[in-house]
């Protein structure tokens, strides 16, 4: 039994999920799952694992079958195919209830007709907890999420902040085995929704909470889990950590779906140099992926961080300024790269953030980092149906 | 605001709150004084105090629990299925149960009675048939009310419970049920109070045995000339409706929850839900299917085969009525027609004032919702203690001005939501655009409303054409004998050959009102609804 920031205790695995006692380390895998609403694929043999103890975020665009992942693990939906094992055990006809589950959703489904303490204790409730030892635990995960005053509120008096809270206190009452949190910030504003990322993310990594987060907004994601999946039509297209997925998407719809604005298709020759639209980048440094394989025009993907104003002139590249966008302390650049002249001006188009006020129709050197530059695969048949960000 | 501007507003005021002084207020009042200083407290007590009297008490109060609770037991499980799913004919079924509600007690009692003589059952002094009829009635106050909001909780609490380790079962009672105590609560009030007010019903199916509250003022004040008891008898019936309707009304307010989402109906998966739910359309097939098609079985059946014997019956006068069935619901069309008329008039000028707020408008809408609590019985009493002046009470058009008093909350349940809705911004664009107030009130508000005027006064024709609990104390002579007294009659009397024209005219009556309800549910503005 381990103190948790001198607040909250966490007891012994509970025994309502039956033979939760599994080997230690054994997390949540979602095994070859499929779901199907009537004709159509929710879930196509989507398998990932969330190690104990782990915050995994699952990241994708609105129908992409994220909420219903959850669903399926949850047992909220039934499987067409697959199945899913919590603690190594199998919950194939498993009903929702004996899952071992705490679950959080966008508008937090508070209870209405019960006080915020009555929504807290329900599960503690159904586990049959003594009332003096629920009323202690209420008390202490109304502290862990701030709320110590709120007790006897009705959750229609609450601020959507505070709501959020008392759901998130009531999912983890009956310390559930996986805390699923579908966009559990989403309707709030951002400022708010910053500050309980912040506090969310110390409370899950405090508890050793294993959780399973669902939603569409990156930042959200990127803040929170220790790995993020992006999803698509019902199929994991990739996974891994937030700073290498963002370094490295792999294809042009993660790429896109982070919002990476420089996506390029340039020609790479057997040296290493890098040409776009006829203008010379430069060269990718020795032992860069892109060296190997001859010359050959490929899509990549330049983080927005690998590009700045340069110091002095005659670095090679030059950008007319287009438009600047000021935000979050830093100056969002789109420009032109000044090159052969036939070329339309989309095909030049470069964006990067810069601390130095620059003016529209300004000419820039840049310095790119070709280090940084990553190969993306192509779309497939997948249709792109991110954000649009080619403006 | 100008002062011609509030002169025109006290103007606007006036008239619905004249028409329903004299027609509501006066009314009443004179019914509480004449039990109160006519009689006096000591024989109040020993009018109450009589055997006779404790029972008819006791018995109103018995027959109307039971039958909110019957119709509450039998409503569940069609506002469940209603709310929950989506299967074909789901639509049809919605609009099925609604019907008995626009039908006239008269009808209904017909019907039931004809169902149970057709089932073998004995009809006369049945209780079973009185409730039956009831909860035929009153099914569509609790499959609307409760499905409405059950349609409306969340679903997602439930699944949240879920995860929080409660069984289905546990899930069921700890959240849906607990969300929809209010609500059933508030409908078994509402049943009870339709119960407890319950006239026509009682008289034609109640027999000699069974009387209420209501049908024992009629028989005081008519029969047995008796005003005195009949006004201490309506004296209570205004004090127990005044302080359910409140009770009921406060117990709404207070526990109103504001569902933010509702959940979208669910398809029918799975044997043991295709056999529930199949289970629960037969079961409201029978139960108000049965009825009415036995009624018009009955009505068209001659001798041992069947023609239409007894509806061309209905355009000579028999001894029994002062006038021919046909000529008698000539009289109900005309009545229905005028107040419905009428009903608009008070209903736009009463909705203007309403629809504003403040107390004035707050006011008048409790004035002119207390037609639906109080009887039509007590009210058609108070006219003949009340409306002495002129002789008002002998004038065959109080009748229509009677139905207009009664069908007027249904235009305004109709016209105020309406004007409320109308986006106050609109008024000021056509404004700013060089529109004077009147023209305001042609350009945006008469277009958005008058298919809401149009719904609330076919709705007041509809309850005219069936009203009988008013029309009971002030239909007499040829002129204002209605359709509903002629059948009422009819149905009363021994022999084989009236009972089949009595059928039938509760036949074409409930028809006429079909006719005029589906016309409305078809021209209805869908976010209109007046039940």
């Amino acid at each position: 039994m381990t103190r948790l920031g001198g607040r909250v205790e966490r007891a012994a695995p509970p025994d309502r999920a039956e033979g939760a006692a599994a080997a230690p380390g054994a997390g949540l895998l979602v095994d070859a799952v499929s779901v199907r609403y009537g004709s159509t694929l929710a879930l196509d043999r989507f398998t990932l694992e969330v190690a104990s103890g782990e915050v995994v975020a699952v990241l994708g665009p609105s129908g992409s079958g994220k909420s219903t992942l959850l669903r399926a693990v949850a047992g909220l939906e039934p499987l067409a195919g697959g199945r899913v094992l919590l603690a190594g055990r199998d919950l194939s006809g498993v009903p929702t209830h004996r899952r071992g589950l705490g679950m959080m959703f966008q508008d937090h489904g508070l209870f209405n007709h019960l006080s915020v303490a009555d929504n807290v204790a329900y599960g503690l409730k159904i586990q049959g907890l003594p009332a003096p030892r629920r009323r202690e635990r209420v008390a202490e995960l109304l502290a862990l999420v701030g709320l110590e005053g709120l007790a006897s509120r009705r959750p229609d008096q609450l601020s959507g902040g505070e709501a959020q809270r008392v759901a998130l206190a009531r999912a983890l009452a009956p310390e559930p085995g996986l805390l699923m949190l579908d966009e559990p910030l989403g309707s709030l504003d951002r400022a708010l929704r910053d500050q309980l990322t912040g506090e969310l993310r110390h409370l899950l990594s405090e508890l050793g909470q294993t959780a399973l987060h669902v939603t569409h907004d990156q930042g959200e994601a990127f803040a929170l889990a220790d790995r993020v999946a992006v999803v698509d039509q019902g199929r994991l297209v990739t996974v891994d950590h937030p700073a290498r997925l963002w370094a490295d998407p792999g294809s042009t719809f993660v790429a896109r779906f982070l919002g990476h604005p420089n996506i390029w298709t340039v020609t790479v020759d057997g040296d290493g140099q890098v040409s776009r639209a006829g203008i010379d980048l430069g060269r990718v440094p020795e032992g860069h992926a892109l060296r190997s394989g001859g010359s050959r025009a490929v899509e990549v993907v330049l983080p927005v961080t690998a590009i700045g104003p340069a110091r002095s002139e005659g670095g090679g590249v030059t950008a007319i300024v287009e438009e600047v966008v000021f935000g979050r302390g830093v100056h969002h650049v789109r420009a032109t790269l000044v090159g052969a002249g036939s070329t339309p001006s989309a095909a030049r188009a470069v964006e990067f953030d810069t601390t130095v006020p620059l003016e529209a129709g300004a000419r820039c050197p840049l310095e790119l980092d070709l280090g940084a530059l990553r190969a993306l695969e192509g779309h497939g048949d997948r249709p792109d149906r991110s954000r649009p960000l080619d403006r | 605001m100008s002062r011609a501007g509030l002169a025109a507003r006290a103007a606007q005021a006036t008239v619905p709150a004249a028409f329903l002084a004299v027609l509501v207020v006066w009314p009443l009042v004179a019914v509480m004084d004449r039990s109160l200083t006519d009689v006096g407290p000591g024989d109040i007590v020993e009018i109450l105090g009589r055997g006779s009297v404790r029972r008819v008490l006791w018995f109103t109060l018995w027959q109307a629990a039971l039958s909110a609770t019957l119709t509450l037991a039998l409503g569940l499980p069609i506002a469940h299925v209603l709310a929950r799913y989506r299967f074909p004919g789901r639509a049809a079924l919605r609009a099925l149960v609604i019907v008995p509600f626009v039908l006239p007690t008269v009808v209904v009692a017909a019907a039931i009675g004809a169902a149970f003589d057709r089932l073998g059952l004995r009809v006369e002094r049945s209780l079973w048939a009185v409730l039956a009829a009831h909860v035929f009635f009153n099914l569509a106050v609790v499959v609307r009310v409760v499905g409405g909001h059950w349609a409306r909780l969340d679903r997602r609490q439930v699944e949240v419970a879920a995860t929080l380790g409660a069984s289905p079962a546990q899930a069921w009672f700890t959240i849906t049920l607990r969300q929809l105590v209010p609500v059933l609560a508030g409908s078994f009030l509402l049943v009870f109070l339709f119960c407890f007010t319950s006239f026509g019903v009682i008289r034609i199916l109640g027999g000699l045995r069974r009387a209420t509250i209501e049908t024992e003022i009629y028989r005081y004040a008519i029969t047995r000339q008796e005003f005195d008891v009949a006004a201490v008898l309506a004296a209570l019936q205004i004090v127990v409706v005044l302080v359910l309707a409140g009770a009921t009304a406060r117990f709404q307010r207070r526990h109103a929850t504001v569902q933010r989402r509702g959940t979208a109906p669910v398809p029918v998966v799975g044997v043991a839900r295709r056999l529930h739910v199949a289970a629960v359309v037969t079961l409201v097939l029978a139960v108000l299917g049965l009825p009415v098609a036995v009624l018009i079985e009955q009505s068209l059946r001659v001798g041992s085969g069947y023609g239409l014997a007894n509806y061309r019956a209905l355009t000579e006068r028999v001894d029994l009525l002062p006038l021919s069935a046909v000529q008698a619901l000539g009289n109900s069309l005309l009545f229905a027609a005028v107040a419905g008329v009428v009903a608009s008039a008070v209903g736009v000028t009463a909705a203007l004032v309403i629809a504003r707020g403040g107390a004035a408008g707050r006011a008048l809408e409790t004035l002119s919702l207390l037609p639906l609590g109080v009887s039509a019985v007590t009210l058609g009493f108070g006219y003949l203690v009340g409306l002495t002046v002129f002789d008002l009470r002998r004038s065959m058009w109080l009748i229509p001005a009677a139905h207009a008093v009664i069908g007027l909350p249904f235009v305004l349940a109709s016209l105020v939501p309406a004007l409320r809705s109308i986006d106050p911004r609109a008024r000021e664009a056509a404004a700013t655009l060089g529109a004077s107030p009147p023209v305001v009130r042609r350009t945006v508000d008469w277009p958005l409303t008058r298919r809401a005027l149009a719904t609330g006064a076919g709705f007041a024709a509809a309850v005219s054409i069936g009203e009988f609990g008013a029309t009971s104390f002030l239909g007499r002579g040829e002129e204002s004998f209605t359709a509903p007294l002629a059948a009422v009659r009819l149905l009363a009397s021994p022999g084989a050959a009236l009972r089949g024209q009595a059928l039938a005219l509760s036949v074409v009556i409930g028809g006429v009102v079909a006719v005029l309800a589906a016309a409305i549910e078809f021209r209805r503005d869908p976010g209109v609804t007046v039940l």
